[in-house]
């Protein structure tokens, strides 16, 4: 799902960096707001360590490979501060591995991060309307881990698809994208397993940890 | 767990994780020049994944020198993640390869000198990512780093006030 350099024209890459500072801004406001920000930062910083390690970890679905993202258990457990986290571990996957790209780090950043942004809020919602009970924070977890990451494949698809230099032939490279969203559909099942057993987890030994769930 | 007991085992956990999964998911594309004769030139483009798999029917766009927006030819790898192709050896400048397979992919560039003893030949001058050829333990050494970097930013933020 990182898309590396030279793929994109340059417009797209400039519009990915505007919309990833505004998401950058709008997050930043959003934390400041709150009674004591630098409690958030071991945990966002933690968890910004487990993003950047889980790409490494590849699921096999033929034709493709596909990594964990995670960007729904960011959003599930950080809120506000997933956008930031996921912005320092696809900086750090750039630079080092090469995994992404640094012209492409607004798209990425975006294309992963504002999902994040969705599902923090969404479970945050969910956490303040529903009764807190272990079936519904399971459901919310799967919920949040699996939209994040269908709407990261949608975004992803979308800005390849619709970029097409007019070089490349479109209907072999939409054939090609159209088959990575689609493998995409079992790492979102898996991660919707995952986060919702991260959930469950965290609300028996730590409901604090989770966004919204303070008391 | 002792602070010092935390680490030893985030340490040991990477170093059993890592080795095994390796990165699959960045792109090597790497192009050698064949044949070097005066009247004729063949550019071989060789793209793989990092995990060595081939990028069987990439998308390869040539872009000739000084013409950035229009295609000189485009084409497809094969199952090898290979193509050729043969620039015109009274085009001398950098020409420009393109390949992307499923929003992957890089570009390299090759130089075809124009004037003096060297005309004609070809050299590849820019490689998509020339870093990228690290070995194992310089990848877990530089992902350990990072991973330590983060938790030790969480334990200068978790620390007791006062």
């Amino acid at each position: 799902m990182h898309i590396p350099d030279g793929i994109l024209p340059g417009g797209v890459c400039a519009a990915g960096y505007l919309a990833a500072g505004a998401a950058t801004a709008l997050s930043l406001a959003v934390v400041r707001r709150q009674a004591d920000p630098h409690q958030v930062v071991p945990k966002a910083s933690t968890l910004t360590a487990v993003f950047f390690v889980a790409s490494w970890i590849h699921v096999p679905i033929p034709p493709a490979s596909v990594h964990l993202v995670l960007n729904g258990l960011l959003g599930v457990v950080l809120g506000p501060f997933a956008f930031l986290a996921i912005l320092v571990g696809l900086f750090f996957q750039a630079v080092l591995f090469q995994h992404g790209g640094l012209t492409t780090l607004g798209v990425n950043a975006t294309i992963m991060g504002v999902p994040a942004l969705v599902v923090g809020a969404l479970f945050g919602l969910g956490a303040r309307l529903w009764v807190r009970s272990s079936r519904w924070a399971a459901v919310f977890g799967f919920v949040g881990g699996s939209l994040a990451t269908v709407l990261s494949a949608l975004g992803f698809a979308v800005v390849l698809v619709t970029t097409v230099p007019a070089a490349l032939d479109p209907s072999l490279r939409s054939t090609g994208v159209t088959a990575l969203t689609i493998a995409h559909l079992p790492l979102a099942a898996v991660e919707g397993v995952f986060t919702a057993m991260v959930v469950l987890f965290l609300r028996k030994v730590q409901p604090d940890l989770l966004h919204g769930w303070r008391r | 767990m002792t602070l010092r007991g935390t680490t030893w085992v985030i340490l040991a956990a990477l170093a059993v994780l890592v080795p095994r999964v390796g990165l699959a998911h960045g792109a090597d594309v790497a192009a050698r020049v064949t044949r070097q004769v005066a009247v004729e030139l063949a550019v071989v483009v060789e793209a793989t994944y990092h995990s060595g798999r081939p990028m069987a029917g990439a998308q390869v766009t040539v872009l000739a020198p000084g013409a950035p927006d229009e295609p000189w030819l485009v084409g497809q790898c094969d199952a090898e993640g290979r193509f050729e192709f043969a620039p015109p050896v009274d085009r001398p400048g950098t020409w420009e390869v393109l390949v992307a397979h499923q929003g992957h992919g890089g570009r390299v560039s090759v130089e075809i000198a124009g004037e003096g003893e060297d005309a004609g030949s070809a050299v590849v001058t820019a490689e998509a990512s020339s870093t990228a050829h690290l070995s194992v333990l310089q990848r877990v050494v530089m992902g350990a780093c990072v991973v330590w970097g983060l938790i030790g930013t969480a334990l200068f933020f978790s620390r007791r006030r006062g």
